[in-house]
């Protein structure tokens, strides 16, 4: 009975020990709950508030993604005395020759060396293709970024241009106009694939371009060529900013990207025009985007540590800096087609860096705007210090918006021949008039004076009640001193811009 | 396995564990919020031997606050001067602080000048001339907004000019962060003070200060307020040390 008894208390006792087990367990996790609540919420907001302080730039960008952006803005393929220049469609091209370029360059014997211009210019004088940069690419820079590879015969090539003679294929030429360097690398391959792609193309047929020389004949050293005739289904269009000002919530979201965790803490002004400005500390970082939907940011360089960094490592995080606000596409999504415009260096509290302005294209031309660029990134080392974008999306194409706009293109021949007084009247306004006086000297200075003549899309300064711009196909006619814009369709002039001293 | 001998052992770890816990989230939890008597002195010490004077008490709160959104009331001074020559009610024969009150207080309610969160702050007199100022108090958190007021200047028996510059809480942010302490808000007032002579330091308070020195050639019609140590020193002298 006694034993019974015992055994009872024995199975309480260890019916209270296993209760007070559970007990004690339970609070350990809830004290443990609590302790770690406490230092979280305190604690690691501090530890973010610590990162903020030094933004990094995140890669959302792969470098291999640069190919899409170094690449020429036209090519020019001379044969048999023909020249074709290519503009919307050379990248296709562009592809096929940079993996023929990145073959030979890596066989065995291919070796870099500096050639005269005359070089240069004797091998142009054959079949060639040329392709033309608006920035100054290092090949080797590029190459090991896009390729995870290094050619020894890429070492200091420094490209504005490239030629490919199709009489020299051992042979291809680089020429740096920002240095007036030309290089050569020669290499031994006898892969003809790329002769015969150019060749393909010369008979499928491609649109001729004259010289101004073989319209003219001004005994003219001219590399400016234009088609005899245009036949282009570009047509106007209409566009509105990408973001409005009553957008809060877009404003909002996007100003965030810049400012991370510490947006709570950033002053936000709005004016009475409705412009919002925010400003991080005592201004060390602003963001303004005005009622026109322009955005600005600033950031100031102060102590900031900063990495060095290659033209192409700094291309590749401005392309990342870019997608990661705003993105390279309108805030609601719409996709555009950039292209890098420029590089230009740049000096900022005592520091070099780079100006990357990009454009865009519709329909492979490029879109200009009267008020600036689209999209400008100033970067020092692996900072960058000045942001600014302005992009309109297309929210209507204009189908033949009237009968005089139907498919017919005035010749860029025409427009010149029409309007070279006009030309010359904007010279004499700017207070650089020509010296000729007569009506043919005066039409030959014009002639002379052009630098380039394109297709390209530009919109107009005037919105609509609904804040709607008109787009319309132009000539671009580029002189030495002003950029003229000539309706497609009509031929009137649109609007000319006087050009930015460098 | 002895299974009873087992439970005593993890019973007693457990209860060195948890003991251990309660210590640590007594000692997080309650800990001090502020700076100490001692902090206190050291730093009045420390100013001292760089010639300034702390005569008011340093207050050793930690603050955790939020930004406030404020409106800018943009009032034009033509605009009040027109409203001044408008006003025609009589001066008070008898001048008293109640009777001056009400008089300013008519034209302010009058031309809708006078706000909820203006509370007078004083009235100063120079002989027939009278100065009463309002400051601008908001009500959830009870802090002053600065620089916003209302200064009504009274000579010769009747209104001659009023200040207004009114700065209108909105709302307040939704996140909050803690402030630096007034200490370290007085050190940083030392090393921005670049003159020589002797400072005497009257008073340091927390308010929302909306800094006027950004400028733009438009004008502001919503802008951020931010916590900041408002120090006044050498007879009514203010100075804002933002004090995230």
């Amino acid at each position: 009975m006694k034993n019974m008894s015992e055994k009872k208390n024995k199975i309480n006792i260890e019916r209270i020990k296993s209760t007070f087990i559970v007990v004690l367990s339970v609070t350990a996790i809830l004290l443990l709950f609590l302790l770690w609540r406490n230092i979280t919420v305190d604690k690691i907001s501090r530890a973010i508030e610590s990162i903020n302080e030094e933004p990094v730039i995140q890669l959302y960008i792969e470098p291999e993604k640069l190919v899409e952006y170094i690449e020429p803005y036209k090519g020019e393929i001379k044969m048999n005395g023909d020249t074709y220049i290519l503009y919307d469609n050379v990248t296709q091209v562009w592809d096929e020759f940079l993996a023929f370029m990145r073959n030979a360059a890596k066989t065995n014997g291919a070796t870099v060396s500096d050639v005269l211009a005359e070089d240069w210019h004797e091998a142009c004088l054959g079949n060639c293709i040329m392709f033309t940069f608006n920035f100054e690419v290092s090949a080797q820079d590029a190459n090991e970024m896009i390729y995870k590879e290094a050619y020894e015969a890429f070492d200091n090539v420094l490209l504005t241009n490239i030629m490919y003679s199709l009489d020299e294929p051992n042979n291809i030429y680089f020429f740096n106009n920002k240095t007036d360097i030309y290089r050569r690398i020669s290499f031994d391959n006898s892969d003809i694939s790329f002769i015969n792609y150019i060749t393909s193309l010369y008979e499928l047929g491609l649109p001729k371009y004259y010289s101004l020389e073989e319209f003219y004949g001004y005994g003219l050293d001219s590399n400016v060529f234009i088609p005899y005739a245009v036949s282009s289904n570009v047509q106007s269009y209409k566009v509105r900013e990408e973001i409005e000002v009553d957008e809060k919530e877009i404003i909002n979201s996007l100003a965030e990207t810049f400012f991370g965790e510490g947006f709570d803490f950033v002053r936000r002004i709005t004016e009475t025009d409705f412009s919002v400005s925010y400003i991080y500390q005592y201004g060390q970082k602003t963001l303004e985007v005005s009622h026109t939907g322009q955005i600005v940011y600033k950031e100031v360089l102060g102590n900031n540590r900063i990495e060095d960094l290659t033209s192409t490592q700094q291309l590749l995080e401005v392309l990342s800096f870019v997608e990661a606000h705003g993105g390279w596409q309108s805030l609601k999504g719409i996709v555009i087609q950039p292209y890098i415009k420029s590089i230009t260096p740049i000096e900022a509290e005592n520091q070099m860096g780079n100006r990357f302005v990009f454009g865009v294209r519709e329909d492979g031309h490029p879109i200009y705007y009267s008020n600036g660029e689209i999209i400008t990134v100033d970067i020092i080392g692996n900072r960058v210090i000045y942001y600014e974008r302005q992009i309109y999306e297309e929210i209507d194409s204009l189908q033949y918006i009237s009968n005089s706009e139907t498919s017919k293109v005035i010749a860029a021949s025409d427009i010149i021949n029409s309007n070279y007084k006009e030309i010359e009247k904007a010279y004499e306004e700017l207070g650089k008039p020509y010296e000729s006086t007569s009506e043919e000297e005066i039409h030959a200075e014009v002639v002379k004076d052009i630098k380039q003549i394109e297709i390209g899309y530009y919109k107009l300064d005037e919105a609509s009640e609904e804040g709607e711009y008109l787009v319309v196909p132009t000539w671009v006619i580029e002189t030495s001193e002003i950029i003229f814009f000539y309706n497609l369709k009509t031929g009137r002039l649109v609007d000319y811009v006087v050009k930015e001293v460098e | 396995m002895n299974w009873s001998k087992s439970k005593t052992i993890l019973i007693m770890a457990l209860i060195f564990t948890n003991i251990f816990l309660l210590g640590s989230y007594i000692s997080l939890h309650f800990q001090t919020t502020g700076t100490s008597v001692a902090e206190d002195t050291a730093t009045v010490d420390f100013l001292r031997r760089s010639n300034i004077y702390v005569y008011d008490e340093i207050p050793t709160k930690i603050f955790s606050l939020p930004v406030l959104e404020v409106e800018v009331e943009n009032v034009s001074q033509d605009q009040i001067n027109e409203m001044i020559s408008q006003f025609r009610i009589p001066f008070p024969s008898e001048v008293t602080r109640d009777n001056l009150l009400n008089y300013v207080e008519l034209f302010l309610n009058e031309n809708n000048l006078l706000e909820e969160t203006a509370i007078l702050d004083k009235i100063t007199s120079l002989g027939s001339s009278y100065i009463l100022e309002y400051r601008n108090k908001e009500t959830e958190k009870e802090m002053f907004v600065e620089e916003s007021y209302i200064i009504c200047f009274i000579e010769n028996k009747k209104i001659k000019s009023v200040e207004k510059k009114w700065i209108k809480p909105i709302k307040y942010g939704s996140k909050n962060q803690s402030t630096i302490p007034a200490t370290t808000a007085l050190l940083k007032f030392m090393s921005e003070y670049d003159e020589t002579s002797a400072v005497s330091i009257t008073n340091i308070e927390m308010v929302y200060w909306l800094d006027s020195s950004y400028t733009s050639e438009k004008a502001t019609s919503f802008d951020t307020a931010f916590p900041a140590w408002e120090i006044t020193y050498n007879n009514e002298k203010k100075k804002y040390i933002l004090a995230y």
